[in-house]
């Protein structure tokens, strides 16, 4: 509650001749100018709203980070440090501090995500994996400041990782089963997608070997070395006019590609197809 | 004859020239700022669009927050989304083309409106701008044009009393309305034009009856109050603070100290009416809570509040730390942070016009009233408090549990508190008539530099050929 002072001009208290009059004395017209305490005092909160004004713009903005963008800092800092004891200090505090914090705070969709790429840096795959998968489920429907993109294109290389080691162990099909779950994840990259229809391609599987291809083409429509192989798939799927089709559009992106010129004059000293 | 007698007595109306200026600039703010691209403009459009045609709550199978809106404005709301962070612009002759395509109201789209919690009072402006719109024309440009004007001529009108009843301090007013970002917000459509402007009325109303010597706190004065109080209250939350500005009026004019308490009570219920009123009725519908756009962190008010009161000073640490680091960010939202791309002016401008609405407030003619401590600290408590509760709601409601950052805070959340804040600065004791009588020149001269640079940085900045 305010209680105004009882001077003559505390609200309510005020006339209009006092209103009108002004405070200060003249002197010949001129006005004196008289640095009174009361002058000095009323400068106080100037100075102080100045002071904090001024402070704003002055002092270096010290960005504030979540205490989980913290802990990834220190888990991709260890990439930049070349002594290799150091390097593992940085990984294990950051790791230590991620695993802290997914356990304080299980539903932050992006302290998986964190967690996923520190055990990709430690070549955990399972464990990256796990929490990337984690991250794109608790996301899955963001729309802004998501992780999900990222975490899908960070878990193909784990899957990949796990592909090379089991093709080592001669354990072939465990191997494509890895590549096959990399791709529910992240259908448009182009490695995987290309790797995929080869490994098709090898098996004789050409309408699988066709749609990882197309897959492929859909980011990269003018690669005429992939275009070509397609072209090859449907002329041994005996489906000529469309092999045709692919080899015409290949040298109309490349004039001198001297494969699609080969192959197309091999569909042209064959009978076409009766359809 | 009469206007120069009022001239010499007064110096000249302020509040005539806010209208003039406010008009010209804010007209060119409507046209020059691209549809939809003032912050969650679109949202708002849509929830007008709805009360224009008296549809208050939205019926459909699925229960959510959605409604067939014609499919041009889902259209026009797409096509005016551009990455203004890449360095795109609107073409002029683009755009032509786009002006001129028509309603269509019967092609609709089931568009998502996800704001049921916000009463159909701060849109009541800006659908009878679109409900008129209509009749003229109903291209979905025009009818976001027509909503912005409509909010434009309330905003004036009620600066217009906001300056015209307010006792001392008009200068204030004047140049913080005229500030880039207020008359931005008033020429949008958005509920902060009603926010701000209301809580500039409470302000002005509050410091006008407390200060005018005849005044008797009467059943129909109450009434008013109470019924700018609620429409402030309506218009948007988080200004809990802004209606105890009525203590500013002395006790002696309250009356006895039971009736000043029981005021104060129900100024504290009117923060609950609009939760038992469209809250309830909202609630009465059983719409499914849509999920919001971000899920990379988790939001939950309670676990905020329950870590707020188990770590007190950690919680300080934070806001501390916040508030150093977001500090200029904050200040530069009180004076022009533009849209959803948060367009920022250059530093010098937030500078300079930072340190004029300093000046203009301390040299603010106020010899003939009295600013008591009791009432400073008044102004100070409210004006802080109100910073404080943006800043810990925000907290609260918007930032991820368990996280440092106050997230997603703008300046601009701060305006209603400004003007308290600069009220605090004025001082009788330098004061200068030549300076009262003539202000006006300097105040209009600095408020048309700073709009018609605003307005060629828009102009460079969104639009191209």
């Amino acid at each position: 509650m305010a209680k105004h002072k009882s001077g003559k001009n505390s609200p309510g208290n005020l006339k209009k001749s006092e209103r009108s009059s002004s405070p200060h004395v003249t002197h010949g017209g001129m006005k004196k100018f008289h640095f009174t305490p009361d002058k000095k005092k009323a400068l106080i909160p100037l100075f102080i709203v100045l002071a904090c004004f001024g402070f704003i713009w002055l002092t270096p903005e010290t960005e504030v980070i979540q205490p989980w963008s913290e802990a990834v800092l220190l888990v991709d800092s260890a990439d930049k440090v070349t002594d290799p004891v150091q390097k593992e200090l940085l990984m294990d505090k950051g790791g230590k501090e991620l695993k802290e914090l997914i356990s304080k705070y299980p539903f932050h969709a992006r302290i998986h995500y964190f967690y996923g790429h520190y055990f990709l840096k430690r070549k955990l795959w399972d464990s990256s994996i796990f929490y990337l998968k984690n991250a794109i489920r608790m996301d899955s429907g963001g729309e802004s400041n998501t992780v999900w993109n990222f975490a899908k294109e960070e878990i193909v290389v784990p899957y990949f990782k796990k592909y090379e080691i089991l093709l080592d162990q001669n354990k072939n099909e465990l191997a494509l089963e890895q590549l096959l779950e990399a791709h529910r994840y992240n259908r448009t990259r182009t490695d995987l997608n290309l790797l995929l229809a080869d490994i098709y391609k090898i098996k004789k599987n050409y309408d699988s070997s066709l749609i990882y291809y197309s897959w492929y083409l859909y980011s990269k429509p003018n690669d005429i070395n992939v275009l070509n192989d397609v072209g090859i798939i449907r002329l041994i799927k005996k489906d000529s006019t469309e092999a045709r089709k692919i080899f015409e559009h290949i040298l109309k992106i490349d004039p001198n590609y001297v494969n699609a010129k080969r192959n197309l004059s091999l569909i042209s000293n064959k009978p076409r197809d009766v359809k | 004859m009469k206007f120069k007698a009022y001239y010499k007595a007064n110096g000249i109306p302020f509040e005539l020239i806010f209208v003039i200026i406010g008009l010209v600039f804010g007209l060119l703010i409507i046209f020059v700022n691209p549809p939809f691209y003032t912050a969650d403009e679109s949202t708002h459009f849509h929830k007008s669009y709805l009360v224009s045609r008296l549809e208050f709550l939205v019926r459909n199978n699925q229960k959510i927050w959605a409604a067939d809106f014609p499919k041009s404005i889902v259209e026009c709301r797409q096509r005016a989304m551009i990455n203004w962070d890449r360095g795109d612009k609107y073409s002029h002759s683009r755009f032509k083309a786009a002006r001129n395509r028509p309603l269509k109201p019967q092609e609709t789209l089931f568009t998502k409106v996800p704001i049921p919690s916000i009463s159909p009072i701060p849109y009541i402006p800006f659908s009878i701008g679109i409900a008129i719109g209509i009749f003229i024309n109903d291209n979905p440009y025009w009818l976001v044009w027509f909503g912005r004007l409509a909010g434009l001529f309330t905003f004036l009108a009620l600066m217009y009393i906001v300056i015209r009843s307010v006792p001392f301090g008009k200068g204030i007013f004047f140049l913080y309305g005229l500030t880039p970002i207020v008359l931005y917000q008033g020429a949008s459509v958005t509920y902060d034009m009603l926010n701000n402007a209301m809580s500039f009325i409470l302000l002005a109303v509050f410091l006008k009856y407390a200060f005018d010597p005849n005044f008797k706190l009467t059943g129909k004065k109450l009434a008013l109050i109470f019924a700018l109080i609620l429409i402030h209250r309506f218009s948007k939350g988080g200004y809990p603070l802004i209606p105890f500005l009525f203590f500013l009026i002395p006790m002696q004019k309250i009356g006895k100290p039971w009736k000043a308490v029981l005021i104060g009570l129900c100024i504290l219920l009117c923060w609950f009416i609009p939760d038992y009123t469209w809250g309830l009725l909202i609630g009465a519908q059983g719409y499914q809570v849509l999920a919001i756009g971000q899920k990379d962190v988790y939001f939950n008010s309670g676990m905020n509040i329950a870590f707020i009161f188990s770590h007190p000073l950690d919680f300080l640490s934070i806001l501390l730390r916040n508030i150093w680091w977001q500090a200029a960010m904050w200040t530069r939202g009180t004076m022009g942070r533009f849209g959803h791309a948060y367009l920022n002016l250059p530093d010098w401008f937030y500078i300079l016009h930072g340190l004029v609405l300093i000046f203009t407030a301390f040299f603010e003619p106020v010899y003939e009233y009295v600013l008591s401590r009791s009432l400073r600290w008044l102004l100070f408590g409210i004006g802080l408090g109100t910073v404080a509760v943006v800043i810990v709601g925000d907290f609260v409601t918007g930032s991820a549990v368990g996280g440092t950052v106050i997230f997603g805070l703008q300046g601009r959340y701060f305006v209603p508190a400004v003007p308290v804040l600069l009220f605090l600065l004025c001082s009788k004791e330098y004061y200068n008539r030549r300076w009262q009588q003539n202000r006006w020149i300097a105040l209009s001269a600095w408020s048309i530099f700073t709009l018609t640079y605003l307005i060629i940085f828009f102009n460079n900045y969104f639009w191209v050929d």
